[in-house]
């Protein structure tokens, strides 16, 4: 493969941090995925060879987009300040002769969309996609000899902390590109935000999220690299996978995101982003009477209990309400949640169950055993429950036998 | 270096199927009879044979008590569950009790576990491929059920390691329709997997684009299916016939099983058909030496009337897990049709008035899992391959708490892999030592769940209750195994378990039948080879015994003749022995002698006619 150039023609050292032009409104310069993807890696932190590694973009692809995308201002190369940035492109602007802030999207969008048309060609090649792990060769041609690639892309990646070294020294069977875009991957996670670390912009629609989503899912997910020995690799893919489905979650659900961002901007985690529904308040007075059930206030816990059902009397909340209290031997008020439970959900064998325990604390066995008899009629695919009404109901007519006698 | 062959078995209750990509397309292998899909069933015949099959489908009703069918049903079930009581009652074949609180059925006095017998048709299936490619296959991708627990998919798992193959991946049914069906097109929607099988209805949710496939939400119910149809129908047809002749059919076995067919043929001719006669001549005996015929027409109208109800049930379950995944109807852009229930016009027509949109008409659904599964499995080998499947965890995975509740950790319908971590504190004073129960399932309560492992940490602080901390963390690997760590958050002392569900076979039982399995094979094998060595010896002989008459003619006139006319008699009586024995080594040593004889025969017959 082809190694990083340095310097890069225009952008300066490889080593060089690019930052974000916070005077561009990418809302105004429609990119192609490729280049927001780019720009969205470029968070003053990480250099241009680590952006160049992380992308998996043959190097000229990638090398070009910085190109077009600093030429349309949207980003900073050190020392530079927004003001002399936009003070470049109004002159820009003032040779294409036309009103300054039309001219300037339409420029970037032809540019960019150009760059994306030359460089899509060898990217093309049969069967690899630009975020496969084989990364596509020069696209100069066969006629460059191929320079030894572990040096270079090692180069690229250095300093390796300790982890990393041991996992470029483990007997694997992955390409270098592989391991280097993995740890690059890696390091991401330790340092940028969801929409860094998915590539997108924050104000990214679903289906744009989306298609992040799996162009990096493709790239990262462990049956990627199915059948290979993966050693510490594996563990990591796996990591990053998993990061990568926790901030998709977490964005592309309105209420997530919007704490998200807020958690993100201020620093500062949310206090409360929007008020609570009453059944949210329910479940949070749940949550809470569960956790003083646990730790033995059953007391208070039940007060809870009641408190939850009382907004939202779903039956997760009355059965165990009803456990609760069963526990606490109030078997009045067990007997009035489990038998609402059981009345709103006639049809689970679990439900049942918690009725007939309340029937038989109250020694109503006829009752345990006719609640017992419906409940194992029920059609369930639940194996360990089915024997344990099985043995309930043989419990409770034993009793009555011997009661009988 | 060409990659390595992958099949993809649809191991289904009734039917099997299995598939293979060929040049980078996804092709069913229809089997030796040109049959794309294979019956489910084994059999044990008179001299002890295995039967799998056709073969075995066929002496199925005269050899009723030795022929296996719907061990699907039974796979991976625990003797007392809910599932194996109802096969005792309606099952022909004996199902007896094994070691491990599992399952076995008796066959001519041999006891077989599930997984050997399901082993014999996934053994079918690869047989069946390997003639097609004239090549082994050694690795397989099997689907299952969305319902199946974790037993159940680790005995098809050891099902698999009996028939020879390796299997690479389970995944679930309707997944693997997706894939087909999603396979090699681009595009961007949310799909409805609606199967509706033999036994059992399934629902998925998947989001497709991009060459990836994201299961959103599977549910359904695993006791509604083809047969509850059928039961309809035999429930029809009994009362009709009592009306008419006051006997009750159901008390006659052998008259169900008539029902039973004969029901299930006119369901699958009603989705062609508007009306289809039932006839059943001599269906029962009234003692008085005469015996009464069933005979009766069925329309479609009636047959629709008669399971409305059971149809309306898989629109409530698919309204359901919309529901529940917080996904619109107009958001489903395709519904797929899966299983052979879905023939019936009845079903494509409520199905299309649900979502409000016609089904697609482009996947066969006999044989889109085995694709699917293919497709799988091709993906997981090749590098090349542009897709990527996003599975789901089929069942919430925790711990039992305090109280004996259950604690989800990993809730169901979450993507794998995926890791979770809980920190839970000590419940007593001074406690040392904590015990970590694995459960798999729904239930609130921790013993109405599945208990998949347990271990223990010790060496905790001595503290007063609830100032200790332990860190459970669990993980599933993208291929679907479960471990979990629990860690001391102060001394770092760790316990890890990974979990394997258990089958009902112990890994010795599963080598033993391994062992078994390949001892048989190579038997059927020399068997074949033998009967084709016999094919060929027997018509030397035919020669031989042609010419003998005129040969014996011409040279007995000499001593030398007569001493040849022995000896080709012994030739031949040797070669008679050896078939009969079958005795191939004797068989292979007198074929030689046999050779010169004919070739000696024909060189007198011959010079005598020259001459």
């Amino acid at each position: 493969m082809s190694r990083i150039p340095d310097p890069i023609d225009n952008l300066g050292k490889a080593s060089d941090r690019l930052r974000p032009n916070p005077e561009f409104d990418a809302a105004n310069h429609p990119f192609d995925s490729d280049s927001y993807f780019v720009w969205s890696r470029i968070d003053g932190v990480t250099s241009i060879r680590d952006i160049i590694l992380m992308v998996g973009f043959p190097i000229d692809h990638t090398i070009a987009i910085l190109n077009q995308l600093r030429e349309c201002g949207a980003l900073l190369l050190p020392g530079e300040n927004p003001a002399s940035v936009i003070h470049r492109l109004n002159r820009a602007r003032a040779k294409t002769a036309t009103g300054p802030r039309r001219a300037a999207a339409p420029t970037a969008e032809r540019r960019i969309r150009r760059v994306t048309g030359r460089t899509g060609e060898p990217a093309k090649s049969p069967g690899r996609a630009p975020t496969d792990d084989s990364i596509p060769a020069v696209p100069t041609g066969p006629s460059k000899p191929a320079a030894s690639p572990q040096k270079d892309s090692l180069n690229d990646l250095e300093p390796l902390d300790a982890e990393e070294s041991t996992a470029m020294l483990a007997e694997v069977t992955l390409s270098e590109e592989s391991k280097v875009r993995i740890i690059a991957m890696r390091r991401k996670l330790r340092r940028a935000n969801y929409f860094n670390l998915l590539g997108v912009p924050t104000e990214v629609d679903k289906r744009e999220l989306k298609r992040a989503y799996r162009r990096l899912s493709k790239a990262f997910h462990p049956d990627r690299y199915y059948g290979r020995k993966t050693g510490p690799f594996g563990p990591w893919l796996a990591e990053i996978f998993e990061t990568l489905t926790k901030a998709f979650d977490v964005l592309s659900d309105g209420k997530m995101r919007a704490q998200y961002m807020i958690a993100i901007q201020g620093g500062a985690t949310p206090a409360r982003v929007e008020a609570q529904t009453q059944t949210e308040y329910a479940a949070e007075l749940f949550e809470r009477g569960r956790q003083n059930e646990t730790s033995g206030d059953l007391a208070v816990a039940l007060k809870l209990f009641a408190a939850a059902v009382r907004l939202d009397p779903q039956t997760r909340y009355l059965s165990r309400a009803a456990r609760c209290a069963l526990a606490a031997q109030r078997l009045r008020e067990a007997e009035e949640y489990a038998s609402k439970a059981a009345e709103l959900e006639p049809d689970d064998p679990s439900i049942l169950r918690v009725l007939a325990d309340v029937y038989r604390a109250f020694g109503k066995l006829r009752h345990a055993e006719e609640v017992l008899v419906s409940a194992l009629a029920l059609k369930s695919e639940n194996d360990v429950l089915g024997k344990g009404l099985r043995t309930d109901l043989a419990q409770v007519r034993a009793e009555l036998d011997r009661l009988n006698r | 270096m060409a990659s390595e062959k992958v099949i993809g078995i649809d191991l289904g209750t009734t039917n099997s199927c299995v598939a293979i990509v060929e040049d980078g397309t996804p092709v069913v292998i229809p089997n030796r009879g040109g049959y794309k899909t294979t019956p489910s069933m084994v059999a044990i015949a008179e001299n002890g044979k295995r039967l799998v099959g056709h073969i075995a489908k066929r002496q199925a009703i005269t050899n009723a008590e030795n022929t296996v069918f719907a061990a699907k049903r039974l796979i991976g079930r625990k003797w007392g569950s809910t599932a194996v009581r109802a096969s005792l009652d309606t099952m022909p074949y004996r199902i007896v009790e094994g070691p491990h609180d599992d399952v076995r059925i008796m066959l001519r006095d041999q006891v077989f576990s599930i997984p050997e017998l399901s082993a014999y048709i996934l053994q079918e299936m690869k047989i069946i491929t390997e003639e097609y490619l004239g090549d082994e296959v050694g690795k397989a991708v099997i689907t299952v059920p969305a319902y199946f627990n974790d037993g159940q998919r680790q005995a098809t798992k050891d099902a698999g390691r009996v028939a020879g193959v390796e299997v690479i991946r389970i995944i679930n049914e309707p997944t693997a329709a997706a894939l087909a069906y999603g396979f090699g097109r681009d595009i961007e929607r949310k799909v409805a997997v609606y199967d509706l099988g033999g036994g059992t209805f399934d629902i998925s949710l998947l989001d497709i684009g991009n060459g990836v496939f994201e299961v959103i939400s599977t549910a359904g119910d695993t006791f509604l299916g083809g047969e509850d149809f059928d039961r309809r129908i035999i429930d029809w047809l009994v009362q009709e016939f009592k009306k008419e002749n006051k006997v009750d059919l159901r008390k006659d076995k052998m008259a169900l099983q008539r029902l039973k067919d004969v029901a299930e043929k006119a369901k699958c001719e009603l989705s062609g058909m508007r009306e289809t006669e039932i006839n059943l001549p001599f269906i029962i005996s009234t003692g008085r030496n005469e015996a009464l015929h069933l005979q009766t027409s069925l329309s479609r109208t009636q047959l629709e009337e008669l399971t409305f109800d059971l149809v309306d049930r898989t629109a409530e379950i698919c309204a359901q897990t919309l529901d529940e995944a917080g996904v619109d109807k107009e958001e489903i852009e395709e519904v797929i049709l899966v299983g052979g229930m879905t023939r019936m016009p009845l079903i494509q027509q409520r199905v299309a008035e649900y979502f409000g949109r016609e089904p697609c008409k482009g996947v066969h659904p006999d044989e889109v899992v085995a694709l699917g599964a293919a497709i799988q499995g091709s993906a997981l080998v090749d590098d090349q391959h542009d897709v990527l499947l996003l599975d789901v965890t089929p069942h919430s995975l925790g711990i039992m708490i305090v109280g004996g509740y259950f604690h989800k950790l990993i809730e169901q319908n979450t993507t794998v892999p995926t890791s979770m971590s809980h920190v839970f504190t000590t419940v007593k004073d001074n406690q040392t030592s904590v015990k970590i129960l694995v459960l798999q399932g729904e239930s609130e309560r921790a013993e109405e769940n599945e208990l998949l492992g347990e271990f223990v940490l010790t060496g905790l602080r001595r503290a007063p209750r609830g100032e200790v901390e332990i860190e459970v963390t669990f993980h599933i690997s993208a291929d679907g195994i479960v471990s979990v760590k629990a860690r001391d958050q102060e001394t770092g002392l760790e316990q890890s378990i990974t979990v394997t569900a258990t089958s009902g076979l112990t890994e010795d039982e599963i080598s033993k039948m391994i062992d078994a399995n390949k001892d048989y094979m190579v038997e059927v094998k020399n068997e074949q080879e033998f009967d084709k060595q016999r094919h060929g010896t027997e018509k030397i002989l035919d020669e031989i015994d042609s010419l003998f008459p005129q040969v014996a003619d011409i040279i007995s006139g000499s001593d030398f003749g007569q001493d040849a006319v022995k000896k080709a008699r012994s030739v031949c009586d040797k070669a008679r022995q050896a078939i009969a024995a079958r005795d191939a080594a004797q068989l292979s040593e007198v074929t030689e002698a046999l050779n010169r004889t004919l070739n000696m025969f024909k060189g007198v017959v011959s010079k005598t006619r020259n001459s």
